[in-house]
């Protein structure tokens, strides 16, 4: 992703004099004059560090005072035993001595202390708060006010705002250090790179470039060298306009985040939107925009967290431990309170997680909620974080930042399995029922319940048999005694609750899988606490990875759940294989993935690259001749492995053709075994079984059943596999129209309505069409090609339809096996034979000689290498059998299949 | 630069000290009079004598029937008068802290010269 280049704001001209440096750079926005008031001068740097020191030296002082005068009243009055004197009254009032000065003089000093230490601390200003009336219209100034001058007299007072005053101390420090290095370097203006260099040196800013892989000091170093430079040092340097530029924006960016100070995460951000040369460096340490964006968004969530629970404890001590409202009008639940979780008193102690990015949803359902609706579920697959919501309104509800109508009240959620515990099903609707009343005369409670669908027996998977309790639901939900919050799957809900009473009454809400960028931000707002536990550091990059391959290839699973466990999973991982304090790395993660799925997601070694660039020769190994086939398929391969394919189709699709017993099914074998790392990973159907129409639901699935789609389910389950469409023109055409779309789009929808990923399959399918016309046309000498074409314009019409052709990636005509080819499989299928005898202690050697005389007899050029694994069994594995069964073998013998093929035993 | 820099940092420190009566009196007592003015604020949302008021009809722990009623709303105005006076206690002791605050240094100036006068 590019870097946003940013719009330049229409700045007032730079006042480069001593005169006018607390006020030198300023610009004109939304009818307001913002200003730098902070002078970046080298005598006023210096002088507010000596400033900090005389702070400290202060209130050092007044404390010394305080305590010196006092002790020395007290030495004294002791010295003196006048101990008893200091509690009359003429001690102090009628007659008082010269040393109850001191008491007075250190309790002056005591208030200066007071005078010092509050007064140092300035008075919070924030950033002006966020106006949704303002346009975003920044530029709608140009032209009007132009001049300092003009600015001046228009703006006074509350129409100037000094953004200075709104920076962190961090960011004053970062400008202060990049003006000091600029006239250390004698540059003439202070430029972005210096601005960078000094970002470097804060410790947040570095955090930011270790999560993404890029140390401090190194940065540094390159930076320094690309750093203006000049003769004179020590000369005072002007701002350079990318950097007036760039402070500027940053106080606009944290204007549109509603920030209420400027950090240096803006900073950071308006330096390298406003700098192309910084860019390019970002580009050539492969950081984009949407990574730096990503990181610099992990450090605001970082603060942000910390904030809320500040805010969030404040808010906590105020709540009742006991689920009472402030007024004391709600009624107590002794009955509820045993079936029940109290989610606001779990939250008010802090046992709830944090909820991240999902503001959207809840800002939806108090919509509802204002609307007047009394229930609402949330509907959403298992993983997507319903229950995260959940408790992020929990959280709001301590916080006391919700609706009117749901201030002030207690969010219980009822737990299904005590609700069941031990008692039948009557029992439990009763006690259900029990629960409604309670609720309904408590006033103070909105019920929650997980898993609605669990507690209508007509449908859901989870539902609890013969309980049904819509119609008690229904009747409490709908008289709108309290509100409900609910949550449910998308097939729950289908299944379960749209035609049920209660569905008349729930207002629905979908809760959708999270995007990437969400799911890194939650993965960004919990990796403290895994972080913490683990003793690893993360990197972005291991974030991000996370994600991606999460995403990519758990697809049983939905974010940001799926990714969570992956992060968990590598965390510990690392910490168990690199020890503590290591970063964890996107390659950490991808090898945890790999484990877990069996497929190569680390980026290619050198050793893999080698591999795959001789794929042909490795695949030769194992088929023998059909260059063209191999050839076609490892290409397939190398794509599939660099990435450069469309992510939105198979890996490949082949149409196999040949006749029988020339390698189709051994070449689709011998890619699963290098390509998936085994031949458990090819998934075969023979079409030849889905002869009629009924073979489309058991390939997809019978209706409303769910799992029962042989194809569907096989491939959802391993997502990574190839799957081998064995004899395809035996099949019903109306079962290869349903391949149509898997070839093209690379998904399927079973029978469930859940969308099968077919985008990392290789498909495969192998015919004998037409196979007695190629044997006629080779036969006949005409080239493959020329055959080909004929095929696919002629022959094959009569079994497939053309669009159905089209889909194919390659249609691999497969030729005859010729003698020596046969040679050289049956030498292949010896090698089986040797590796077994071996394994009982003895050597097993093949001569020329009996090759001769196996392809004599096992060489058949209409039925390919089949005759020779027979040939095989006949000549040479029963002449084994029986020397084996006579014990005529012993260890270490050695036999040769000679002339004949007749087995002779060396000792 | 150095020299200049130490000029008006020494010139600073005699500022601070002169500007410190000056300050109790103003910037400081704004400080005070806002702090003390959140403290009330914290006290009055915990304390909450308006809520128990508004709800004073309101029966209390569900108890709709006429004693519970009746039971409330004098459980309320005990309620009611007890926060009150805690707030009003509350109050009290703030407005104490305020007096302190503007008495001490004129106190202080007031028995220096007190006690050097009668030596």
């Amino acid at each position: 992703m590019e870097f946003q280049s940013q719009t330049p704001l229409p700045l007032l001209p730079y006042r480069h004099d001593e005169r006018h440096r607390r006020m030198s750079m300023g610009v004109v926005l939304r009818n307001k004059l913002l200003f730098w008031g902070t002078s970046l001068s080298r005598r006023d740097i210096a002088f507010r560090r000596m400033r900090k020191w005389l702070e400290r030296f202060e209130i050092l002082g007044s404390v010394l005072f305080g305590i010196g005068f006092m002790s020395f009243f007290v030495w004294y009055i002791y010295d003196k035993g006048r101990s008893a004197d200091i509690l009359s009254l003429d001690f102090w009032w009628g007659s008082p001595e010269l040393s109850t000065l001191f008491v007075w003089f250190s309790l002056t000093s005591w208030c200066f202390l007071l005078y010092r230490s509050i007064a140092r601390k300035k008075e919070i200003q924030v950033v002006e708060l966020y106006d949704e009336n303002v346009l975003p219209n920044k530029e709608g100034a140009v032209g009007v006010v132009d001049s300092w001058k003009q600015a001046l007299s228009l703006y006074k007072g509350k129409k100037r705002k000094d953004i200075s005053r709104v920076a962190t101390q961090e960011v004053l420090q970062v400008l202060e250090n990049s003006a000091l290095l600029a006239q250390r370097f004698g540059a003439e203006s202070v430029t972005p790179w210096h601005v960078f260099h000094a970002l470097l040196g804060s410790s947040s800013v570095a955090s930011v470039f270790v999560r993404l892989g890029l140390p401090q000091k190194k940065l540094q170093a390159v930076i320094a060298d690309k750093c203006e430079r000049g003769e004179t040092k020590n000369v005072p340097s002007i701002i350079s306009d990318d950097v007036l530029q760039m402070i500027f924006h940053a106080y606009e960016y944290a204007y549109d985040a509603r920030q209420e100070y400027l950090h240096v995460t803006e900073l950071l951000l308006a330096l390298v939107r406003q700098s192309v040369p910084v860019q390019e460096l970002f580009y050539d340490l492969k950081v984009d925009a949407h990574k730096l964006l990503n990181v610099i968004e992990w450090l605001r969530i970082r603060d942000r967290l910390q904030k809320q629970h500040h805010t969030f404890q404040k808010a906590a001590s105020r709540r009742s431990k006991y689920g009472l409202d402030k007024a004391m009008t709600a009624v107590a639940t002794p009955f509820l309170n045993s079936f029940s979780h109290d989610l606001t008193l779990a939250a008010k102690f802090g046992r709830l997680e944090p909820c991240v990015a999902r503001e959207k949803e809840i800002d939806e359902i108090f919509r509802i909620i204002e609307g007047g609706r009394q229930s609402v579920v949330l509907v959403g697959d298992r993983g997507v974080g319903k229950m995260s919501i959940v408790a992020g309104i929990a959280a709001r509800m301590v916080e006391e930042k919700v609706p009117a109508r749901i201030k002030d009240k207690r969010l219980v959620q009822l737990s299904t399995s005590s609700l069941l515990a031990g008692t039948t099903i009557t029992g439990a609707q009763e006690r259900l029922i029990n629960i409604m009343n309670e609720v309904a005369r408590a006033g103070n409670i909105i019920f929650f319940i997980d898993g609605i669908d669990d507690l209508i027996g007509s449908g859901g998977q989870g539902a609890v048999q013969g309980l049904d309790v819509s119609e008690t639901l229904a009747e409490f939900l709908g008289a709108g005694q309290f509100l409900t919050l609910s949550t449910t799957t998308i097939t729950g809900y289908n299944q379960s609750i749209v035609n049920s009473s209660v569905g008349q009454v729930l207002a629905r809400v979908d809760i959708d899988e999270m995007t990437d960028d969400q799911a890194i931000q939650v993965l960004e707002s919990k990796v403290g606490f895994v972080e913490y536990k683990q003793q690893v550091f993360f990197s972005y990059d291991a974030l991000e990875q996370s994600v991606v391959l999460a995403k990519k290839f758990l697809h049983d699973q939905n974010l940001p759940e799926s990714a969570l466990a992956i992060m968990t999973e590598t965390a510990s991982f690392v910490h168990n294989t690199k020890g503590v304090n290591t970063l964890v790395e996107g390659e950490d993660v991808a090898s945890i993935v790999s484990q877990k799925t069996g497929i190569p997601t680390t980026s290619i070694t050198d050793d893999e690259s080698t591999k795959l660039m001789k794929l042909e020769e490795d695949m030769h190994k194992q088929v023998i001749g059909q260059d063209e086939a191999v050839s076609l398929v490892a290409n397939a391969l190398r794509r599939a492995r660099a990435e450069v394919r469309s992510q939105k189709r198979p890996i490949a699709n082949f149409l196999f053709l040949g006749p029988t017993g020339v390698g189709k099914t051994e070449l689709a074998k011998t890619i699963a075994r290098t390509y998936f790392g085994g031949e458990e990973r090819m998934i075969r159907i023979d079409m030849s079984e889905y002869q009629d129409k009924s073979g489309i639901y058991r390939l997809i699935g019978q209706p409303g059943q769910q799992g029962t789609g042989i194809l569907t389910e096989a491939v959802r389950q391993n997502p990574f596999s190839l799957l081998l469409l064995d004899e395809m023109e035996k099949a019903d055409p109306d079962v290869l129209n349903l391949f149509l779309q898997v070839f093209d789009d690379g998904r399927l929808t079973d029978s469930v309505g859940r969308v099968i990923d077919f985008t990392n399959t290789i498909i495969i399918a192998t015919s004998n069409a037409g196979t007695a016309f190629v044997q006629q046309q080779i036969a006949a000498g005409i080239p493959l090609e020329d055959i080909r074409q004929t095929l696919i314009h002629g022959e094959l019409k009569q079994y497939y339809r053309p669009e159905f052709l089209n889909r194919f990636d390659g249609i691999v005509l497969f030729r005859s096996l010729s003698r020596d080819e046969t040679k050289q499989i049956a030498s292949l299928m010896l090698g089986r034979v040797k590796k077994d005898i071996e394994a009982k202690g003895m050597s097993f050697v093949v001569e020329e000689a009996a090759l001769e005389a196996l392809v004599e007899v096992g060489y058949d050029p209409e039925f390919g290498a089949r005759p020779m694994r027979r040939a095989i069994q006949d000549k040479v594995e029963n002449q084994l059998a029986e020397l084996i069964l006579s014990k005529k073998l012993n260890r270490r013998d050695r036999l040769v299949l000679g002339e004949g093929a007749i087995i002779r035993v060396e000792r | 630069m150095f020299f200049l820099v130490f000029q008006r940092i020494a010139f600073q420190l005699v500022l601070d000290m002169l500007y410190f009566p000056l300050w109790w009196y103003s910037g400081g007592l704004r400080r005070i009079i806002i702090g003390l003015f959140h403290m009330l604020q914290d006290a009055n949302a915990s304390l909450a004598p308006g809520l128990w008021l508004r709800h004073i009809f309101t029966p209390m722990y569900g108890q709709t029937d006429f004693q519970g009623r009746l039971m409330s709303f004098f459980m309320r105005v005990v309620n009611i008068i007890g926060r009150l006076f805690a707030l009003v206690v509350y109050m009290c002791v703030l407005f104490f802290l305020f007096c302190l605050w503007l008495i001490v240094p004129v106190a202080i100036i007031f028995m220096i010269s007190h006690v050097v006068l009668l030596q």
